[in-house]
């Protein structure tokens, strides 16, 4: 890669950065007895970023040859008419690697095909009529090179499991979707089974499920729910580039109370979940940074970039979909830290009000703060008691008006997966958090 | 980047004889050069250029279909390999007749010379031009955020049963968001097969404008006049789900067993067609290397043909309609072309001027949200303005219109004279539609 860096800097370029990625994907899919679709491809990309003149560029290709890629990049910079500005860090020389037990591309895909089939077993689950799932892996080998000194590199294996089970009664359907998604290799699949059932369980509870009561009412949110609302309702706010466009309603709000004294938020890159990255796509190593620190805002989340404009130091969360895409401000794991109450303590403290389970997203618009998720279920709380289960309820609020509402927090944390999308670019994230009661939200039901 | 530079096609074709000795074989190649522009407050911020290949290698052994899919194009082999393996994991496909022959082609071009030789240059021009347009309306105009992207792509089809097929084709698209006083918004993207032409910013910017000043509506019944934009989303939808022949053939479209038989509006007329002239769905051949060819789906309000592709065409027993529609890295599926809507007689300014109590819908929100099965929609008007006495009224605000897809087809009173492109693939006039409600404060 020397090579590569000097012939850059003969051509007059005062900042080359190199990448390669290659990635080995197999996804299985089924429906019932049926196998939907079996496929292994095999991808890689290179690319190069070059500073010339004061501007950057681009160029990316299939095929390794640096040399054309450089001479391109700098052809794409001349394109470029707003100087590029980084923060400064010093390149760092470390390799990752992926923890595994089992190595998914040594288990054939015969055998993955069998035992996701062999999954297809409704045992009691007499409601159930359907069973769609998706398996799929990944190895990855992802290095960056730079003019700075950086070469980071990371062997990385994903697994991961989707599940879509589906219950009938008379005329009436439910289904209910879960997911398992790690940095992991086949030993994942040890969860498939009590996944599969949990799902068969809560579809068929769901044939019994009522709609929730709208109103307002106070809330338990569990980790799944918690954690995606931590990830939208305050962690997109937080992204640099949000706030300078305009777009964050917590823009003027560093270093003032915008939640509860009880409330500690923060986005780590190197939790272990679906958002781990040993670095981001800048060469930032990863780390823990706290975007909220009794209640006080305390920081946003930063590329090199934004970093250099706001005079801050860059939090490793400089993001792109894969190196051809732009690198911008991205979650990798947000949470809220355990507190010191216990899920009992928090029910006991509820007349009337809902715990609210797990949710398949929602919608939120950071410059008005203004959010809408949809649980997959729920429970009625009625005198300190759980209740009867209630499907499909919403949550929804605005974040300066519901974070001073966080009254308890438990101290278990659970974690999530998901993918982010944001500016035409997904990227694997997690989230998390402890039980949470919010003391008033606004639910959403049928009833 | 021509495939012959990449890999020996012989050697392919041997390497496969070799392994599958008796069953077929397709190899779908496909190279393309992209130009990716992000533009921030008016500067061009990010510039990112590109070249990829990749190869998608389908076999059929003993009705067992396999593919795999790699874009280390050198390592084809493997990817042979892959597909093999998958095939004798597959379950046996009795519908799947096989690959295609030799075709007989029309000269058909699925791009221009002028976009072929386009320079960067020319591209900052192009953004320059743009931005003084706007501010030659109004200087406080604020061209926020703007995505561009070009693409240059060349397939090549190579199949065991004699057929050998190459394409070019290129387009480009600019999707930008204009802000004024701060809060007003007004987003919008230009695509096309030649250059994009700069002077288009004066609409752009009057459109913005007259979104500055909105008025709250009352809930109520009205006529709905379709913009080409706005009929664009709608015909999508109404189009990609019910005309699909595999939806068909499965009995999930709302017209299963139409065909022949009056199902919408007799001033509706669509035809789906890839060799219409410099348009951006027109190529000289679909992604199996079907000839391109015009198909009439809806034909004054009479349901005519549902779209094929290889597969479903022999599934369904129907004619293949050049349908088919993939990347390398994926597995054919139905798609249309170019969508067509016959215009009507009206020029839209006598169209508007005629019209009372009626809502003109320019750019809708959560067109993916319309139930398919029951055609039920409940939609954000994103733009609109009441026409009242024929005179466009300020821009509506917190408005919605709800309705059903299968009722708006069936209620086309009448459509504009002047055909317009309304966005991806979809060429359309204006549409006026009898009754809508409009759901206010």
């Amino acid at each position: 890669m020397q090579e590569f860096l000097e012939y850059a800097e003969k051509k007059g370029a005062s900042f080359t950065e190199l990448k390669e990625l290659n990635e080995t994907t197999t996804i299985i899919e089924t429906f019932n007895k049926d196998v939907k679709q079996l496929s292994e491809t095999d991808n890689a990309v290179y690319s190069v970023k070059v500073v010339y003149n004061g501007f950057e560029g681009l160029a990316f290709s299939n095929n390794k040859n640096f040399k054309e890629l450089i001479d391109r990049a700098i052809e794409s910079s001349k394109i470029t008419n707003k100087k590029a500005d980084y923060s400064k860090i010093n390149g760092i020389k470390k390799s990752f690697k992926t923890n595994f037990e089992v190595n998914p591309k040594e288990i054939p895909l015969e055998l993955k095909k069998e035992n996701l089939l062999k999954l297809n077993n409704k045992g009691n689950f007499k409601k159930i009529t359907a069973l769609n799932l998706a398996y799929a892996d990944k190895i990855k080998h992802y290095n960056i090179t730079n003019s700075e000194g950086a070469e980071l590199e990371w062997d990385d294996v994903t697994t991961g499991l989707f599940v879509k089970a589906f219950a009938k009664q008379d005329n009436q359907i439910e289904n209910f979707l879960d997911n398992l998604r790690l940095h992991q290799g086949y030993e994942l699949m040890d969860n498939a089974e009590s996944l599969v059932k949990n799902s068969f369980k809560i579809a068929e509870a769901l044939l019994k499920a009522k709609y929730a009561k709208a109103g307002n009412f106070p809330v338990i949110c569990d980790p799944k729910l918690g954690g995606t609302f931590t990830h939208e309702a305050v962690g997109h706010a937080c992204e640099a580039d949000l706030v300078l466009q305009g777009g964050s309603v917590l823009k003027d709000k560093l270093n003032k109370k915008i939640a509860s004294d009880i409330v500690n938020i923060a986005d780590d890159g190197t939790l272990k979940t679906n958002g781990w990255i040993p670095f981001d796509d800048e060469g930032v190593e990863t780390q823990r940074t706290i975007i909220v620190e009794n209640g006080i805002l305390k920081t946003f989340l930063q590329s090199r970039a934004t970093a250099s404009i706001m005079n801050a130091k860059p939090t490793g969360n400089g993001r792109a979909q894969s190196p051809t895409y732009k690198t911008i401000p991205r979650m990798t794991t947000t949470i809220i830290l355990p507190g010191k109450d216990r899920f009992e303590n928090m029910l006991s403290t509820i007349k009337e009000g809902y715990y609210l389970i797990d949710t398949y997203g929602g919608q939120v618009d950071t410059a008005k703060g203004e959010f809408l998720f949809s649980a997959k279920y729920g429970y009625e709380i009625k005198n300190g008691v759980l209740g009867q289960m209630v499907k499909y309820p919403s949550l929804t609020g605005n974040i300066i008006d519901i974070m001073p509402k966080i009254s308890m927090i438990a101290k278990d944390l659970k974690f999530g997966a998901g993918t982010c999308g944001k500016s035409g670019q997904g990227v694997p994230v997690g989230d998390g958090s402890p039980e949470f009661k919010i003391n008033l939200a606004r639910v959403g039901g049928k009833q | 980047m021509a495939i012959n530079s990449q890999f020996n096609i012989n050697e392919a074709r041997q390497y496969l004889k070799s392994r599958i000795k008796s069953g077929q074989y397709e190899i779908f190649f496909e190279s393309s050069d992209i130009l990716k522009v992000n533009m921030e407050k008016e500067q061009v911020d990010f510039a990112s250029s590109g070249l990829i290949s990749g190869i998608g290698i389908r076999v059929l052994i003993n009705k067992k279909l396999g593919f795999s899919s790699t874009n280390n194009i050198a390592n084809f082999k493997e990817c042979v390999n892959n597909a093999i393996k998958i095939s004798q994991l597959n379950n046996i496909d009795k519908n799947f007749n096989g690959f295609l022959g030799k075709q007989k082609y029309k000269k058909i071009e699925g791009y221009n010379k002028k976009l072929l030789n386009y320079t960067n240059d020319e591209l900052k021009n192009y953004f320059k031009d743009y931005i003084q347009n706007i501010k030659s309306i109004d200087k406080e105009i604020l061209v926020a955020a703007g995505q561009y992207e070009k693409s240059i792509s060349t397939t090549r089809i190579i199949n065991s049963e004699g057929l050998d097929s190459e394409k070019l084709e290129a387009g480009h698209s600019f999707s930008k968001d204009l802000l004024i006083n701060g809060d007003t918004c007004y987003g919008s993207t230009d695509s096309s097969r030649v250059p994009l032409n700069p002077d288009k910013a004066f609409e752009d910017a009057e459109r913005l404008k007259s979104m500055v000043e909105k008025s709250s509506t009352k809930t109520q019944d009205a006529k709905l006049l379709l913009h080409p934009e706005a009929a664009a989303d709608i015909i999508s939808a109404f189009i990609d789900y019910n005309f699909s022949g595999e939806n068909a053939g499965l009995k999930k479209s709302k017209f299963f067993s139409s065909i022949n038989k009056k199902e919408t509006s007799k001033a509706l007329t669509i035809i789906d067609d890839a060799t219409a002239k410099g348009l951006l769905g027109t190529r000289q051949f679909d992604d199996e290397g079907f000839p391109s060819q015009k198909n009439v789906l809806i034909k004054r309000g009479i349901i005519k043909s549902f779209l094929y592709d290889s597969y479903n065409a022999a599934r369904f027993k129907k004619k293949n309609t050049g349908s088919a529609s993939r990347s390398y890295a994926s597995l054919p599926a139905i798609d249309s072309s170019n969508l067509l809507v016959s215009p009507g007689i009206k020029p839209e300014k006598k169209l508007i001027s005629s019209l009372d109590n009626a809502i003109y819908v320019k750019s809708l929100l959560g067109t993916h949200t319309i139930d398919k099965a029951s055609g039920s929609l409940s939609l954000g008007v994103i733009e609109g303005h009441m026409i009242k006495n024929g005179v466009m009224q300020k821009a509506v605000k917190d408005t919605m219109i709800a309705g059903n897809l299968f009722e708006i087809f069936n209620n086309i009173e009448e459509l504009s004279k002047e055909i317009k492109h309304g966005g991806s693939a979809i060429y359309t006039p204006h549409i006026l539609i009898k009754n809508i409600k409009v759901i206010g404060n």
